[in-house]
């Protein structure tokens, strides 16, 4: 239980009684015997009238939202960032008193959550000696369900598509690196910007300026990602390329721990281990025949994107999709600059490029931004585990390139180790407490690192 | 309230840079405003014989100066503590205790250098037993919340509320020491990303590094002073609670008693005011304080700011700096409307076109501090 980050309540002698009614189940007030009113938060004496005569009195737990405000995606105080979007509400009981609480149990949005809704207490245990009263609708609200359905199955395409990009590298022919760099960064950009102008209109140029100093970082480390990940890819198995990618949301623990001081929960240092010890079997592994420089472009690839998740922790609002140009631009300019004389690839690589760039890459990020609004963030790590393990996969099937024994026992530690971090994640965040981003007018990466990972 | 008062404002100045100020304290801050105040109306360190001042301690910042005031105040009711020192400031003028008083306060509240030491609460404070498990966002959103309930009891609209962003911005193109100067129109606040529902982020105050000062003397001392005398003709204060879950009604503060209280006392009605400055922590607090303070029915606001009329060339020009949206807002802002106040009614932009209120004569200054907690208004005027 001390893995409870957020502030609690620390009692004093009159309000004890309070604390001690939630964590017996059964919320007791302070009534005045005197005036008749019932008086929050618990005093010596009534507001009302002055008596003294405060009775501990027995209350429904029922009452109606009086007013409230969401706090979006990456904000809210320390420990709080990682539930956001939650709601804040002034709840009006029915005996006439106000508290403040969340309301659970409900998307946080200001379609589904509403001033004047009936809600009725909760109890949240949080540690042993205390438990906070929350408040849920009395006549439960349908979740977005089909939009998180949706959100769950776009993600699903998404990961099944990006998760090809194995193979298409394995069928380009004569194409080196630098020239795939060049060919799928023009048309990745191609993609983004039509997307970006179908949206953004006369405003594109200006949105990707407005990136600043966030997105130039964002986009150096995406670049720095998207380059060492086609080195790796071109030097050793795809399935060691992915494996060591795989451990991303443990290098952006670490990352966060050292550079923006996040605190490391005990839980993620033991996966972390486990992980760890995975990426360590591969390695060694690669070291032993020969495939070390693979190896670590994969695990430098692993490490810029995690810089990336962390640069998008610090400064919170960073824009996906122009970060995403921005990146792309980078590795344009790169690849130009070393392979400018030499530019001509046969037409089935160009097409490869293009299909990998502007298709899956476009689609796949595209998706994922889309479903990123209303699903939490141990599921789209999941999701990103999902295209990590079947890329292996399709080329076994299709190409026929087989990892050595060790590669694949280190994945499955790696993978194993993220999957099952991810679902204590699920089965500890509350059903319904984090869901919607209210109204998002600005597409905003979830900042709590993990953002998807695809190239 | 029928006792006379004739205490004047003779110096208002800012710390030499407001702004971002990485390589200066806040008691630095307020040294330099406290110097550039004084010698604004021509008086000197050694004639400040009251000291009121929020934030620091009063013995503090007397330290710092190097002054021996015998009349100290360090009343803190968050932002609004300024406004209210004006009216404690005159009382004791008026008593004939003090000659000359200086209030003093800002910080540097976006460097963070040399803050002063927290006044928040403890977790076993009534905030960290009743708001704070709950993560609401502080003040931000304490004001949302407020904000949230005066949507759904009268229809105010987002679009209402940026039309008060976009008015202190244009008063700010006019303004060489504000912030923000960059155009700014209804659509790019509505645009702007959304932080605590419903507040989006142009509908918050900056964070900066300012302090300002405010020198008061009696009116027949003014008159051998540099610069023309502005009377303090009423003030109010009124309090309604201080965390936000104890607010008796979101929609409404205590303006509605230091607003009403300070009119009676100046005598002059609402029609008669040239000029004002309502503090603007959020778009939010400018709105409820007009209708507090009685410039409009409860919940007409939102009219009541539309089409322009509180913009430079508007009939109702309102927060002619740029206000805490866009000039400056260092954490508490009360000071600073007490500066343009003054300013405004002295004339000191006369040869600078618009950014001057042509003609102001009477103007007011209303504080909100904590969250909608606490509230002072003044009513200033020249004759």
């Amino acid at each position: 239980m001390t893995d409870y980050l957020k502030p609690l309540p620390k009692f004093d002698p009159v309000t004890a009684p309070f604390w001690e009614s939630l964590r017996r189940g059964k919320a007791e007030v302070q009534c005045c015997d005197d005036c008749k009113s019932f008086v929050f938060y618990p005093r010596a004496l009534c507001p009302s009238c002055g008596s003294r005569n405060l009775v501990w009195t027995p209350v429904s737990g029922k009452g109606q939202i009086y007013s409230l405000t969401i706090v979006t995606p990456g904000r809210g105080p320390g420990a709080f960032k990682s539930d956001s979007p939650y709601v804040v509400a002034l709840v009006e009981l029915e005996e006439g008193c106000r508290m403040m609480s969340n309301i659970v149990d409900v998307a946080a949005n200001p379609e589904d959550v509403k001033i004047g809704m009936s809600v009725e207490i909760v109890y949240d245990r949080v540690t042993e000696d205390i438990t906070l009263p929350k408040f849920r609708p009395v006549t439960p609200v349908k979740p977005k369900g089909s939009r998180r359905g949706f959100a769950m199955a776009i993600m699903a395409l998404g990961s099944i598509a990006i998760s090809f990009a194995g193979v298409l590298v394995r069928s380009i022919e004569d194409a080196d690196s630098w020239q795939i760099n060049f060919y799928r960064a023009l048309s990745h950009i191609t993609a983004i910007m039509l997307i970006l102008i179908l949206q953004y209109r006369g405003k594109t140029l200006s949105r990707i300026r407005g990136v600043g100093r966030p997105g130039i970082l964002g986009g150096l480390m995406l670049a720095g990602a998207g380059i060492s990940y086609l080195q790796s890819i071109t030097h050793t198995t795809v399935a060691n390329t992915l494996f060591l990618l795989s451990a991303i949301p443990f290098f952006t623990a670490l990352l966060a721990w050292l550079v923006v001081n996040e605190r490391l929960r005990r839980k993620t240092l033991i996966t972390m281990l486990v992980a760890a010890a995975g990426v360590a079997v591969i390695l060694a592994d690669g070291f032993g025949i020969g495939s070390a420089y693979g190896n670590l472009m994969g695990l430098l690839a692993a490490l810029c994107f995690s810089g990336f998740a962390v640069i998008v922790r610090k400064y919170r609002d960073v824009e996906m999709m122009p970060t995403l140009v921005v990146s792309s631009v980078i590795i344009l300019f790169v690849s130009l600059a070393a392979r400018y004389n030499d530019l001509v690839i046969s037409p089935k690589d160009v097409l490869l490029c293009f299909i990998w760039g502007a298709i899956l890459a476009g689609f796949a990020n595209w998706v994922f931004i889309i479903a990123s609004r209303y699903l939490i963030a141990a599921e789209a790590t999941l999701f990103m585990m999902l295209e990590f393990s079947l890329g292996p996969i399709w080329v076994w099937m299709f190409i026929g390139e087989i990892p050595t024994e060790m590669t694949v026992i280190g994945g499955i530690m790696v993978i194993g180790a993220v999957a099952w971090h991810s679902l204590l994640q699920l089965q500890t965040v509350k059903r319904g407490t984090v869901t919607v981003d209210p109204v998002p007018p600005v597409q905003v990466v979830k900042a709590n690192g993990t953002t998807e990972a695809n190239f | 309230m029928s006792y006379s008062v004739d205490t004047t404002v003779v110096g208002v100045a800012e710390s030499d840079e407001i702004g971002v100020v990485p390589d200066k304290s806040t008691i630095q801050l307020q040294g330099e405003a406290t110097l550039n105040a004084l010698a604004d109306a021509g008086l000197q360190l050694s004639d400040v014989d009251g000291l009121f001042t929020a934030g620091f301690r009063p013995p503090e910042v007397a330290e710092y100066l190097g002054i021996q005031p015998h009349y100290f105040d360090g009343t803190h009711v968050g932002g609004s503590s300024f406004v209210v020192h004006l009216g404690h400031a005159a009382a004791a003028i008026s008593l004939g205790r003090i000659d000359v008083a200086l209030i003093v306060g800002g910080e540097s509240g976006r460097s963070r250098i040399g803050q002063p030491a927290s006044w928040g609460s403890s977790a076993q404070g009534m905030a960290g037993q009743f708001e704070t498990p709950y993560g609401l966002p502080d003040a931000l959103g304490g004001y949302a919340m407020a904000c949230a309930r005066h949507m759904h009891q009268y229809g105010t609209s987002s679009e209402q509320l940026a039309e008060i962003a976009v008015a202190a911005r244009k008063w700010a193109a006019l303004n060489p020491r504000a912030y923000k100067r960059d155009p700014l129109t209804v659509e790019d606040v509505l645009a702007s990303p959304m932080i605590s529902w419903p507040f989006r982020r142009l509908d918050c105050c900056l964070v900066t590094d300012a302090a300002g000062a405010v020198v008061l003397t009696s009116f027949d001392r003014a008159r051998d002073l540099k610069q023309k005398p502005v009377r303090l003709l009423g003030w109010g204060e009124g309090h309604d609670h201080q965390i936000i879950s104890q607010a008796p009604d979101l929609t409404s503060g205590p303006g509605r008693i230091s607003g009403p209280d300070a009119f009676a006392m100046a005598g002059v009605r609402h029609e008669d005011i040239d000029v004002a400055q309502v503090y603007d922590s959020f778009t939010y607090t400018v709105l409820t304080s007009l209708e507090d303070i009685g410039f409009c029915k409860k919940g007409e606001g939102g009219d009541f700011v539309s089409g322009g009329r509180i913009a430079p060339g508007g009939d109702f020009p309102l927060n002619t700096s740029g206000g805490g949206l866009s000039y400056t807002h260092p954490g508490m802002f009360g000071i600073f409307p007490i500066i343009e106040c003054v300013r405004q009614l002295r004339g000191d932009f006369v040869d600078q076109g618009p950014r001057q209120v042509e003609g102001a004569k009477l103007g007011l200054v209303h504080g909100t501090g904590g969250r909608l907690s606490a509230t002072g208004t003044a009513i200033l005027a020249v004759d």
